[in-house]
């Protein structure tokens, strides 16, 4: 699983792949526009449009990340399991693109209030620090997992203790949102109140029954079954997505891989390598889908309903927070897709799929944040 | 999402049905998710013959329990915190005390606590 050799560095299969997604994300832009020609449905334009960008960002992403990859020596020199250099056993996974990835977040945040360039080269150094980070962690073979020393967390791996601590901070990021959304709530008039909703009933506009009355975005979002189809088929997405990096583990986990019983399930699956990188193409696919229907939604919400980021607090409340959210997802989709091309050339093993359990967590999180997003946004 | 034998209803289940305890959380997932909607779509004042108020009051509810078993499912069996040591629960459960500070104290106080601040309390700005 090596890959310190220029010449049989598999970064270069990367770029392949990555121009093979560059041309699919051509053909969903051309598939999307005659759509949009023959039937002139603006969710189908959106969601090429955003099919189009996402694949198309997969794509570039594979062809930079194996470019840059393939031009310097993996791992940063070191070659995992290898006695030679005389490293100690903690020594391995200590990476300094963490770092770098949270400069370029502290930038491309910044950015968001300053200057679009600071924003811009905040991305460049996310996806550098990226780059970097699966550089060193492509030959990790999980043989020196770093395990912690002190209490409470003494012998547990290092990364899963840092996981759960960051995941922590990330539940006080969704609480703020939570409560300042609830303190709002509790001073609005909104369709839960008995007198607006008899005139609701009544007249066919929107009530006017008090001056505090607020139109929120689950008004909106539930005023029929085609417009909660987007985050209803999300919450399906999201839990499916779930579930399919369950199986990618188990896959990755089980010390022999017996395949399945069904023929369908053995066809898709034959052997340890598909399991792990179909499963995880799935969650992609998944998480993919969710992005497109989430901007699909907020393109009616806009354009259809004028509910937009700035015309009322209800809106600012929904955008920043399903943004976030959104935003935590993409991430997500980001780190995936250097999974499924390490899957792709089968290297997950049971010895260092621990690393799937870690992204397991993280997205698994992301699915929790939208099981209180979901009802609290989107249906009360 | 760690290694464990499978003890209690996990092997129950395994047992009995074939498939293991992941995917029957993940069944279970999907249907509380159905049970959420229903619940938004359900004229609650025709069906017990009450007041919105009270209609609202039991999908609010609904959502609440639904969401709080989903969070379970998901924490407990997708995220292994059932089967990891306790020390991570623990690290799960120890910003919930801080976000429940926060509903409370931001979300369900008097407002005065959050528009009505002492001076020395608000930013230059809002002085």
């Amino acid at each position: 699983m090596s890959a310190n050799s220029h010449q049989e560095s598999p970064w270069m299969g990367s770029v392949g792949l990555g121009l093979l997604l560059l041309g699919v994300a051509g053909g969903v832009l051309t598939l999307s526009f005659i759509g949009y020609s023959v039937t002139h449905s603006h969710a189908i334009w959106t969601g090429g449009r955003v099919a189009t960008i996402l694949i198309g960002l997969y794509g570039m992403m594979g062809v930079i990340a194996g470019l840059v990859n393939s031009s310097v020596e993996a791992g940063g020199g070191d070659d995992h399991g290898s006695d030679d250099h005389g490293h100690d056993a903690y020594g391995h996974h200590g990476s300094f693109s963490p770092i770098i990835i949270g400069v370029g977040t502290m930038l491309f945040l910044y950015g968001f209030v300053e200057s679009y360039t600071i924003l811009g080269f905040g991305l460049l150094v996310i996806f550098l620090g990226a780059f970097n980070w699966w550089r060193e962690d492509y030959p990790n073979d999980g043989k020196d997992e770093m395990k912690s020393l002190g209490q409470p967390y003494k012998g547990q791996d290092v990364r899963k203790v840092g996981l759960w601590v960051f995941l922590m901070s990330e539940v006080l990021i969704f609480g703020s949102f939570f409560s300042s959304y609830l303190r709002m709530r509790m001073g609005w008039s909104t369709h839960w109140n008995e007198e607006c909703n008899s005139m609701l009933e009544s007249g066919s506009a929107l009530p006017t029954c008090s001056e505090n009355y607020v139109i929120v975005a689950s008004e909106y979002v539930t005023h029929s079954f085609m417009t909660l189809l987007p985050g209803a088929i999300n919450t399906f997405a999201l839990i499916l997505s779930s579930y399919t990096v369950v199986l990618a583990l188990k896959s990755a986990k089980a010390q022999e891989f017996i395949p399945s019983k069904n023929k369908w399930i053995r066809m898709w699956m034959p052997d340890r390598r598909r399991a792990v990188r179909n499963n995880l193409l799935a969650t992609l696919a998944l998480g993919t889908l969710f992005l497109i229907f989430k901007l699909i939604e907020w393109e009616h919400l806009i354009y259809g309903e004028d509910f937009t980021v700035k015309s009322s607090l209800a809106g600012s409340i929904f955008y920043v927070s399903t943004g976030a959210h959104g935003f935590h997802v993409f991430v997500g989709l980001i780190f995936l897709c250097f999974f499924c091309f390490k899957a792709h050339n089968d290297g997950w093993q049971p010895e260092n799929s621990q690393s799937i359990e870690y992204f397991g967590l993280y997205w698994h999180f992301v699915d929790l944040a939208w099981v209180a997003i979901f009802p609290a946004f989107y249906l009360y | 999402m760690g290694e464990h034998a499978a003890t209690g209803l996990e092997k129950w289940l395994m047992d009995k049905t074939g498939k293991d305890i992941y995917f029957w959380n993940f069944i279970a997932l999907m249907v509380l998710t159905v049970i959420e909607v229903a619940a938004v779509y359900i004229d609650w004042v025709k069906v017990f013959d009450t007041t919105l108020e009270n209609a609202k009051l039991l999908t609010w509810a609904i959502l609440i329990g639904v969401g709080l078993i989903k969070v379970y499912g998901i924490a407990g069996f997708f995220m292994h915190l059932k089967g990891d040591p306790f020390i991570y629960t623990k690290t799960a459960v120890f910003p919930l005390f801080f976000v429940m500070l926060m509903l409370y104290g931001i979300g369900l106080s008097n407002p005065g606590g959050v528009d009505e601040l002492p001076s020395w309390c608000l930013p230059p700005w809002l002085k």
